[in-house]
């Protein structure tokens, strides 16, 4: 682990918990209880494709850590670890296959981390008709998954450009 | 993106859109809340009366107001506040929900 890397996942780690705080400003209530947008995938993203695996894991459990002690609980800890693990599964898994474009990893990443949510949320309630919010959410990962997917396209462009 | 994924993307929305238009269209307006602590039934309430009323949980309180056959929770002592920031309900099968407090308030 070279410096440059460190000084790479020190900055990603910092811009994601920063995104993590801007959420929780704009949550949005009239849809759906407390859902995130999840723009803090764009980090894991572009760790992913800078670096590894691991490092983008690494990153992703950081951001979710340090956020659940400045900002929430442990349900909305629990909440939103359940959306990072599986979409973190899902981006990983999807771009080994290398058959993906970075845009639709990150929709497919937007998408498994609201299911991810909604699914934890039913456990902790047991009422499992939460998932009533699915298309809504659906609709809400494709859009934020697009749009931080081109950012984080992007982003990966420039960097590998300018290293 | 490819043309491919462009193409698997709208039709998942446009099903999703789909939904969301049938929903909207069909909702109608519901006349009984029912609150859930930890998956059991706590307490139902008939949405003609206006009225709060506080639900104690093990892990804190939640008020519940009715106004208007609408229900919304002003007030809660939870960490993340979702639940109070949640816009008021009043159609068939809507809901709030605390997780924190494992609460779940629903319109039947
Ligand atoms: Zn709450």
């Amino acid at each position: 682990m070279n410096s440059k890397k460190i000084a790479y996942c020190g900055l990603l780690t910092t811009v994601a918990l920063l995104l993590s705080y801007v959420e929780r400003m704009i949550a949005i209530p009239m849809i759906v209880p407390g859902m995130k947008l999840g723009l803090a995938n764009i980090t894991v993203l572009i760790a992913l494709y800078l670096f590894d695996n691991k490092t983008a894991f690494c990153i992703s459990i950081l951001r979710i850590l340090i956020s659940g002690i400045l900002f929430t609980g442990f349900a909305s800890f629990l909440y939103s670890a359940a959306g990072a693990l599986l979409s973190f599964i899902i981006m990983s898994f999807c771009k080994k296959r290398n058959v993906f474009s970075v845009i639709a990893i990150s929709i497919l990443g937007g998408i498994s981390h609201n299911i991810g949510q909604i699914f934890i949320a039913c456990i902790v309630v047991e009422n499992i008709k939460l998932f009533y919010y699915m298309p809504f959410l659906m609709i809400l990962g494709i859009a934020t998954g697009f749009i931080t997917g081109a950012i984080g396209n992007k982003t990966i462009h420039y960097i590998k450009h300018y290293n | 993106m490819k043309k491919k994924e462009m193409i698997f993307f709208l039709i998942i929305l446009v099903l999703a859109g789909a939904f969301c238009i049938f929903h909207f269209i069909t909702q109608t307006p519901s006349a009984v809340v029912s609150v859930s602590i930890d998956g059991t039934e706590y307490k139902q309430f008939d949405l003609s009366k206006d009225q709060y009323y506080t639900i104690q949980t093990p892990q804190g309180y939640n008020i519940l107001q009715i106004q208007n056959h609408t229900v919304t929770v002003t007030e809660a002592d939870c960490p993340d506040q979702i639940c109070v920031q949640q816009k008021s309900i009043q159609n068939k099968g809507e809901l709030i929900v605390c997780l924190p407090h494992k609460v779940v308030i629903e319109l039947k």
